[in-house]
């Protein structure tokens, strides 16, 4: 609550001085506040590091001289070397591209569906919570319903129906996860428009679309950040359970989850083949989760350290 | 005094807990004592160390889901078979050496023209019950077909029916419309049904919940000894008609999914085990003194099939293109890894069958052909839509290598792994389920059971393709029609010749790989493949678990 | 209060329509044709065509979902395409097993969060916590069948402790061994909705500390240990019901895979089976049910939630849109 206590005199100056540029002082002071929290907490220095090591690293996947997925039969589950840091897989493909490439899959599935998850949550969040009354009981009801779902199951009854595709994984994975954004975003809309510098702002004949952009959305992109930050971890983990169930993308590519589920034919005797991806997807995760935790600290404040 | 709390809440729990795990116990108590027995016996056994000198009779196997019916009818798929399999026995059987094992059935009688078909009962077979087995039995069977599909299917050829006379308890005779050598297996697997436990085949249709219970009456070694939430027990029937066998117990244990398996088996919870990777059979091979290992030629011709409907609709040229671009060694070394899994096929017929011929010609490796077709036929730069079963082993990691081949001359293939139910009902969208998802494929690969025995099985129906699903000629329709109706082998054999040529001139289907099924076992089991059959275990008397 | 139940139980009702709808919709609209499901190559041709013209296929969606619904509130819910036996028959088969192992997971998590979340919360900051919350993210983090697969190298393969699947032994029908079996689904499942619990306690064990009953009985030579399990531990209570109807989804829907990998005899794994042979009467049915006990799940812990603590009542109805 406090924070929106400060936003609140911000505002309030705002408007007395009639600047143009209105979301910039939100976000300059979210901004810091993540910065500093992040400086002051070493393992969340670490989960950042972490992940822009990884990001890179698959970004520069294609500098890799294997291709991924030829196969080179008399390399079959080479041992990890100089050649091949990783070793290779039962097609003797060299298992760090592979890495590389899988984590491409299943950074850009993790990325996609947050963003999609995020879009349709705030949007129906804001919708919903600013305009109210009956339209807002009935959109809550169709987000209860989702909440409801047993979701993993009909993710799998989609992708069993589906062809397998990223664009399938992230539809598929979005579908079923907006409904918590739409519900956090909805709550904090609820509260923000009841204030004084919204009704101000109305009574000065602002658009309802204008207030929505302009004064509800950059308050609320707090808990929007952390619930993407923690979205990212879940569709990664939601993907690399589709995978093992045999339902990620298809072969020849990878992402991590389906390398973890080829690996694992193997894992009694090569289980060195399941334990990359498995750390990678571990690692990840948890850095996104890292960062969810320091980002809701940081933006807010309630929460106590 | 501090943590009275935790420590109340804790007991609570405690507590709760103890009441879930006596509540789901609960259940299934009357069997416990009837098992005290043989607890203490299986305990010992799974701790399997080989110095273990006491008699086991246990045989443990892994299925992967609980059945909810055990009904002689099948429902198509292989393990359901395996599991089947101890609790019905067939008439009889063609076994891979040119001959009939007789089960159920003492003597088959075929006559000269190759139309009669005369069968007789053994006179000394019970239902689990004690009521003989008769040709009231089979006369239900047929009656249970005409109820279910409209017509008698003992008794049918391409659509046309024959007639069956049932001359007396022991002895019936189907007489059908044509020759028809396929027919043997057709008849062999009848499904029997034990006539005096219902009212009428159409009940039977309509409701198959006698196939629930632990009660039903079996025709095969093994009657159903109790059905438990994870696992079922068959027990070894004292008046089975071919003798007692020495396994006492079959358990069914569901066992976890992926490699749950074989940690299973290496802790000893199961008895056998499929092995499809040459990491495995290395593996168990080292370690000779602690398990056996089985190698059964499966029967199976896996191949790839040009779909002549696809959205790519290739040509001739193309399709030369293609089967000159496929590496058949390395498929087998890539997704098989060792010739002891598979080896590379030069034929549509399986070496199991009489009219296969070692020298039918294979279809040629030539890459640099491959590649000049490709380019003047426009094949080159095309995606091509490849389909597979994922539940069939190693299918996958074909489809990896035949990417890859094929990715050489410019071709790219979109793979889509299906499920079973989804991949048949696209694979034979045109040709079992009539419905037009056969214009959604370019390639596929499939497998078919080629059995045993000197037809052509399978490949007739292939090749006789009444819609002609596969892009056949005709001619090759009516040479396989032919080989299925000749009585003599020699004119046999060269009429099968000429048809292989023919079609394999078509470029339509590339015979992938002749698999093999390999099993490892307990050290201590011995004789499952005594009848090298799959799905495996037909003559349950033959397996031990005291070698 | 009874008004407030009867309001919710109305609500139940509509989320589980809207989500018969909406299962219904997602079998509907699945690529592919909806007849394919009921067809197999056994069948004649004939046979194939008097199955598509029993099933209405001629009818519009909405007629055959109306049919479906009437079907149901009969307690009808079709008989499984591929086995031909009642569908909900074989689901509530096997609905104890699942139900036991949900349960005891449920508990286990309860049991270790609890404590570990209120001596995190206790000794913030120093290395204790610092080893909880590491151990929370972890299990947050760690796709569950990855880590039921290294449990089971690690149980099975390695140590041989414990059996690798299923709930009992041949022959053996102890509690001691349903037990053994059940150790490490229960663990595996249970290690991820730990974290979320955890790390909520310690949160609210931090508030709680720094409350002023907290001061007093300091003040009053209450021990630190006494603090937190007499008073802190009450009040932590209270929200925790809210999460655990919440974890209620995880549950349901982990014991999915969880079946699956350790070959547990539950509703999960069996209708895993059921989307393989495309078995859509199960699936339907599996969908409804586990539907069910979620909503049931959030229903119960409102309820309770409200009764604990009537002054928040307002709030959930506030929050709810009402």
């Amino acid at each position: 609550m406090e924070n929106k206590v400060v936003i609140n005199e911000n505002s309030f100056r705002r408007m007395e001085k009639k600047e143009k540029d209105l979301g910039v002082v939100y976000r300059r002071s979210i901004w810091k506040d993540i910065k500093k929290e992040i400086k002051a907490n070493k393992m969340a220095i670490a989960a950042c590091v972490f992940l822009a090591v990884i990001i890179v690293a698959c970004l520069l996947a294609p500098l890799s001289p294997y291709d991924p997925n030829a196969l080179s039969l008399a390399d079959k589950f080479a041992e990890p070397s100089l050649k091949h840091p990783f070793g290779c897989d039962e097609f003797g493909r060299d298992y760090f591209t592979r890495a590389l490439y899988g984590g491409r899959v299943s950074l850009l599935v993790g990325f996609s569906a947050m963003l999609v998850t995020v879009f349709i949550g705030t949007t129906i969040g804001i919708f919903s919570g600013y305009i109210g009354g009956k339209l807002d009981m009935l959109l809550m009801r169709f987000t209860d319903i989702f909440l409801a779902l047993p979701s993993m199951l009909l993710m799998v009854v989609l992708n069993s129906f589906l062809k397998p595709s990223i664009t399938t994984l992230v539809a598929v994975l979005s579908l079923f996860s907006w409904a918590s954004v739409a519900r956090i975003t909805r709550a904090e809309t609820m509260s923000l428009k009841e204030r004084d510098y919204v009704i101000a702002s109305r009574n000065l004949g602002a658009g309802s679309v204008q207030i929505a952009v302009k004064h509800i959305l950059p308050n609320i992109l707090g808990p929007v950040i952390v619930a993407a930050s923690l979205g990212v971890a879940s569709a990664i983990l939601t993907e690399s359970s589709l995978s093992f169930l045999g339902l990620g993308i298809s072969v020849p590519n990878a992402s991590w989850g389906s390398m973890l589920q080829g690996a694992q034919a193997f894992i009694l005797d090569r289980p060195i083949l399941a334990v990359y991806p498995g750390v990678l997807i571990l690692l990840t995760v948890l850095s996104f989760n890292v960062l969810g935790d320091v980002l809701r600290s940081a933006l807010e404040p309630k929460i106590v350290k | 005094m501090r943590n009275t709390k935790l420590t109340r809440l804790l007991a609570l729990m405690l507590a709760m807990m103890m009441a879930f795990a006596l509540a789901a116990c609960g259940g299934s108590d009357d069997t416990e004592d009837a098992n005290a027995g043989d607890t203490q016996q299986n305990e010992e056994q799974t701790e399997g160390n080989n110095e273990q000198q006491e008699v086991r009779d246990t045989f443990t196997m892994a299925i992967s889901y609980m059945p909810d019916a055990l009904s002689p009818a099948g429902n198509g798929s292989d393990d359901y078979t395996t599991m089947t399999r101890p609790l019905f026995d067939r008439l009889f059987m063609e076994n891979n050496h040119g001959g009939i094992d007789y089960y159920l059935a003492k003597g088959l009688d075929i006559s000269e023209d190759g139309l009669t078909y005369t069968v007789t009962l053994r006179d000394d077979i019970t239902w689990s019950d004690g009521t003989p087995i008769t040709t009231k039995d089979v006369q239900f069977g047929m009656d249970y077909s005409i109820a279910k599909y409209g017509y008698n299917r003992y008794c049918r050829v391409n659509g046309v029916e024959g007639s069956v006379e049932i001359i007396d308890d022991q002895t019936f005779a189907v007489t059908l419309p044509e020759p028809y050598n396929y027919f043997i297996a057709t008849l062999g697997g009848m499904t029997i049904y034990p006539a005096h436990e219902f009212d009428s085949a159409q009940a039977l249709v309509d409701d198959q919940s006698y196939y629930t219970t632990a009660d039903i009456v079996t025709s095969g070694a093994y009657t159903i000894k109790e059905i438990n939430a994870d696992n079922i027990v068959y027990e070894a029937r004292e008046d089975y008609y071919r003798g007692t066998p020495s396994i006492k117990y079959i358990v069914l244990k569901v066992i976890g999914s992926g490699s749950t398996k074989a940690i299973a088996f290496e802790n000893g919870e199961i008895d056998y085990m499929r092995i499809t990777t040459v990491d495995e059979l290395e593996k168990y091979s080292a370690q000779s003194d602690k398990y056996n290992i089985y190698k059964i030629p499966e029967a199976r011709l896996n191949y790839l099939q040009v779909n002549p409907y696809g959205p790519a609709n290739l040509t001739d040229e193309q399709r030369e293109a293609l089967f000159y671009a496929i590496n058949g060694d390395e498929v087998i070394d890539g997704a098989y890894g060792s010739t002891e899994l598979a080896q590379n096929p030069n034929s549509c017929l399986v070496p199991t069958q009489s009219l296969y011929n070692p020298d039918t010609p294979d279809y040629e490796y030539n890459l640099d052909k491959a590649k000049e077709l490709a380019k003047s036929s426009g094949l080159e730069g095309q995606t091509l839509i490849y389909i597979y079963n994922k539940d069939r082993a190693n299918m996958e990691a074909v489809a990896i290598v035949l990417q890859q081949q094929l990715q050489q001359i410019g071709v790219n293939l979109k793979i889509e792994g299906l499920d079973s139910t989804t991949f048949f009902q696209r694979f034979f969208g045109l040709s079992s389920y009539h419905n037009d998802q056969y214009t959604t494929w370019d390639l596929g690969t499939n497998g078919w059971d080629s059995m045993r025995g000197s037809t052509l099985y399978q490949a007739y129906s292939y090749f006789n393709q009444a819609d002609n699903a596969w892009g056949l000629t005709d001619i090759c329709g009516e040479l396989a029609f032919k080989v299925n109706t000749i009585r003599d082998t020699e004119e046999m054999q060269k009429a099968t010749e000429e048809l292989l040529a023919l079609a394999a001139e078509q470029h339509r289907i590339y015979p992938l790989t002749y698999t093999n099924y390999v099993m490892v076992s307990q050290k201590y089991v011995s004789g499952l493949d005594t009848c090298d059959i799959v799905p495996e275990f037909v003559d349950w008397l033959a397996i031990s678990v005291n070698n | 209060m009874i008004k407030i139940i009867l309001k919710k139980v109305a609500q139940v009702m509509v989320v589980m329509l809207l989500i018969s709808i909406f299962s219904f919709a997602i079998i509907e609209l699945a690529p592919g044709d909806i007849s394919a499901m009921y067809i197999t190559a056994d069948m004649s041709a004939e046979e194939q065509a008097m199955v598509m013209e029993k099933l209405g296929l001629n009818k519009s969606p909405v007629e055959r979902y109306w049919e479906w619904l009437k079907e149901a509130l009969h307690g009808n819910w079709g008989y499984s395409l591929s086995y031909k036996l009642p569908a909900m028959g074989m689901l509530t088969k096997r609905l104890p097993s699942t139900i036991l192992l949900m349960g005891t997971s449920l508990l286990v998590s309860l049991c270790l969060s609890i404590p570990l979340g209120l001596i995190a919360g206790y000794k913030k900051n120093t290395w204790i916590d610092n080893a909880i919350s590491g151990f929370a993210y972890f299990g947050m983090s760690i796709p569950s069948f990855y880590f039921g697969m290294l449990m089971i190298i690690l149980f099975t393969a390695i140590l041989h402790w414990l059996p690798s699947s299923g709930m009992h032994s041949f022959g053996v029908n102890t509690p001691l061994d349903t037990a053994k079996h059940m150790i490490m689904p229960v663990m595996t499942m249970a290690l991820s909705s730990m974290a979320s619990k955890v790390r909520y306690v310690r949160a609210n064990t931090i508030g709680q500390l720094s409350e002023e009953y907290v001061l007093a009985a300091k003040a009053k030579g209450t021990s630190g240990m006494t603090i937190l399990f007499r008073h802190v531990l009450k009040n932590t209570l209270l929200p925790i019901i809210t999460i655990v109807g919440m974890n209620m989804a995880s549950l349901v829907c982990g014991s999915f895979i969880i079946e699956s990998l350790f070959g547990w005899p539950g509703i999960g794994s069996f209708a895993m089976e059921a989307i393989g042979k495309q078995d859509y009467t199960i699936i339907m049915a599996y969908i409804m049910l586990s539907g069910f006990i979620l909503v049931m799940g959030n229903f119960v812990a409102d309820i309770l939630y409200s009764f604990a603590d009537p002054r928040i009542k307002r709030g959930i109805d506030v929050a709810n849109g009402k």
